[in-house]
């Protein structure tokens, strides 16, 4: 026999040994400290700027400013962010689903698919901006609006790509699910709904700061509280340095929404990373 | 019909695996139609090792695809064990390999060997199997059961690919190319694996090739066709004894038998 067991237990044992696993770490974090030093530069320059040429406050503050305003005003940030991560999470949840579950119905319906999926296209086409005031002028000022948009935002996407990773199943699988004589659903638990997830989660990944955008977007139409609702306040009573503070803990929030769908995936597919050499 | 010592004997009689009688398939293209197969008839017992050699483009594998009943016939007929290749198919009677593995690279080796068992009815339908483990082992993998198909080398998913047309216990296996993707030593490896495979399981193998040497190496008999229209030039019958090692190649009579086969394929 060509292949001997030694040789096969080097093989599997290889990747697991402590001391590769630290080489590997090491290496990953490299380029996280290398972003967070230049971060502080960045933050340090324009501090020096602003100081060095006495630029008034109003028209753009400076990063301790902003560090200021972020403690002293953390209650009214907090009070206005929740309403804003309510409307992304479950204006995420809906578009997205909404997606999948139109993703599935449109490939095993090509007709569906035919009349629905140019309308989509288009739909895709129209400005967020200029859906908002539509859907706020439909819904109300309550939450249904925020929602809704933030829905709608995460939508297209996810079924763009949903259809293209449904569709994208390598044909010598289907073949092999053929000669198997695979049923349908089979065929789609076993092979397509799974050889779609890459491209599900590179969806998901846009959703996540897009959501946040459509829920801040329809708050500035009509709303009595959330972080588009501090934009606009803080906007018009020049309290640039809450404005600031204000786009700092959105995207906070975006990158923690982004960060967990990057766990998820990566707990989910596995498959496609690649090993790395040690 | 198996002999003692494991060896298959070739001329066994009785209902055949695979029958093609007055096969045609033609494409229609954009250029016209596409004269792929025409007027085939072939037989193949059971226990043989039959191999399909020709240059690209005569047919080999539209032949094969229509056994797998992944293709239709334009006209004449085909059975595997008697029937219709669909009623095969749901029976198990045959298992494919493509050229490519076509591992799911979400499962592990073992898992995807488990594939066939998890779909189309499969316990309703075949009785006997075999235990995915012992496959891998018979196909050299032993230990690498964990493993996913990217942490495979192409020889080694060729393998896991020939484990699992094998877990249904089919009495046929096609297989289109299995090794055309592998550098010439580890052709050479498999080829003798896959021979101890035959002998030990008795299957019938159907086997698609452009390699000479392959196809003379491994069949009892040897189809060779030509192309435009894909037909079937001749059939050889091929006078070496099983079992064969890779020495063998090395012998004269091996040489005859290639230098023949060549021949036949010069002249269209
Ligand atoms: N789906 C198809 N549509 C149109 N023409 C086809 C199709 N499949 C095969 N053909 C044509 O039929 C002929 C035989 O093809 P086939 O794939 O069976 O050849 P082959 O002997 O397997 O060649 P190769 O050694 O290159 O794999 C070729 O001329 C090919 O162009
Ligand atoms: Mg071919």
């Amino acid at each position: 026999m060509p292949v001997k067991s030694s040789e096969s237990e080097d093989v599997l044992t290889q990747n697991v040994s402590p001391g590769n696993v630290r080489l590997k770490r090491k290496n990953r974090a490299r380029p996280a400290i290398v972003a967070i030093l230049g971060a502080i530069g960045v933050l340090a320059v324009w501090q020096a700027i602003i100081v060095g040429l006495k630029v008034p406050e109003y028209l753009v503050p400076a990063p301790t400013a902003v560090w200021g305003s972020l403690t002293t005003d953390f209650a009214l940030l907090m009070q206005n962010a929740w309403p804003t991560l309510v409307e992304s999470v479950v204006g995420f949840l809906l578009g997205n689903g909404i997606a999948v579950g139109l993703a599935i119905i449109f490939v095993h319906n090509k007709t569906l698919e035919q009349i629905f999926y140019p309308m989509a296209v288009v739909v895709r086409t129209i400005p967020i901006v200029a859906i908002a005031p539509i859907l706020v002028l439909l819904l109300g000022s309550g939450l249904a609006p925020k929602v809704a948009i933030a829905a709608l935002i995460s939508f297209f996407p996810t079924l763009v790509n949903m259809v293209r990773g449904l569709e994208s199943v390598d044909k010598q699988a289907l073949e092999l699910m053929h000669v198997l004589s695979a049923s349908k659903t089979e065929v789609f638990f076993k092979l397509r709904l799974i050889s779609s997830l890459p491209y599900l989660f590179a969806a998901l990944k846009i959703s996540t700061g897009a959501c946040v955008v459509g829920a801040i977007v329809a708050e500035w139409i009509g709303s009595d509280s959330g972080l588009g609702v501090l934009v606009v306040n803080a906007t018009y009573q020049f309290r640039t340095p809450l404005l600031y503070a204000t786009m700092v803990v959105a995207s906070v929030m975006a990158l923690v929404f982004f960060a967990l769908i990057v766990l998820l995936e990566r707990l989910i597919v596995r498959w496609e990373t690649e090993s790395e050499t040690v | 019909m198996v002999l003692p010592g494991g060896l298959v004997d070739n001329k066994s009689t009785g209902q055949a695996a695979v029958e093609v009688e007055g096969l045609s398939v033609r494409f229609a293209t954009e250029g016209g139609t596409v004269n792929a197969l025409q007027q085939v008839s072939l037989k193949v017992a059971k226990g043989d090792f039959v191999s399909l050699l020709g240059p690209s483009g005569c047919g080999k594998s539209t032949l094969l695809r229509v056994v797998a009943d992944l293709l239709q016939p334009s006209e004449g007929q085909v059975k595997v064990l008697g029937d219709l290749p669909a009623v095969a198919r749901v029976r198990r009677e045959f298992g494919f390999v493509f050229q490519e593995a076509s591992l799911l690279p979400w499962r592990s080796a073992l898992e995807n060997v488990r594939l066939p068992m998890e779909v189309g009815k499969f316990s309703k339908h075949r009785a006997t199997s075999r235990k995915p483990e012992e496959l891998l082992e018979l196909v050299g993998l032993s230990g690498f059961e964990k493993a996913y198909p990217r942490q495979l080398s192409g020889g080694m998913r060729q393998r896991v690919a020939i484990a699992r047309a094998l877990v249904a216990n089919p009495t046929v296996l096609l297989m289109d190319e299995p090794f055309g993707a592998l550098d010439e030593i580890q052709r050479d490896r498999l080829n003798v694996e896959l021979l101890k495979i035959w002998q030990k399981t008795g299957i019938t193998i159907l086997f698609v090739t452009h390699s000479i040497a392959e196809a003379a190496f491994l069949s009892s008999r040897v189809v060779v066709m030509s192309p435009r229209p894909g037909r079937i030039k001749e059939v050889i019958d091929v006078p070496l004894p099983y079992p064969r090692n890779l020495e063998l190649k090395d012998e004269p009579r091996f040489g005859q038998l290639t230098g023949r086969l060549r021949q036949l394929l010069a002249h269209e």
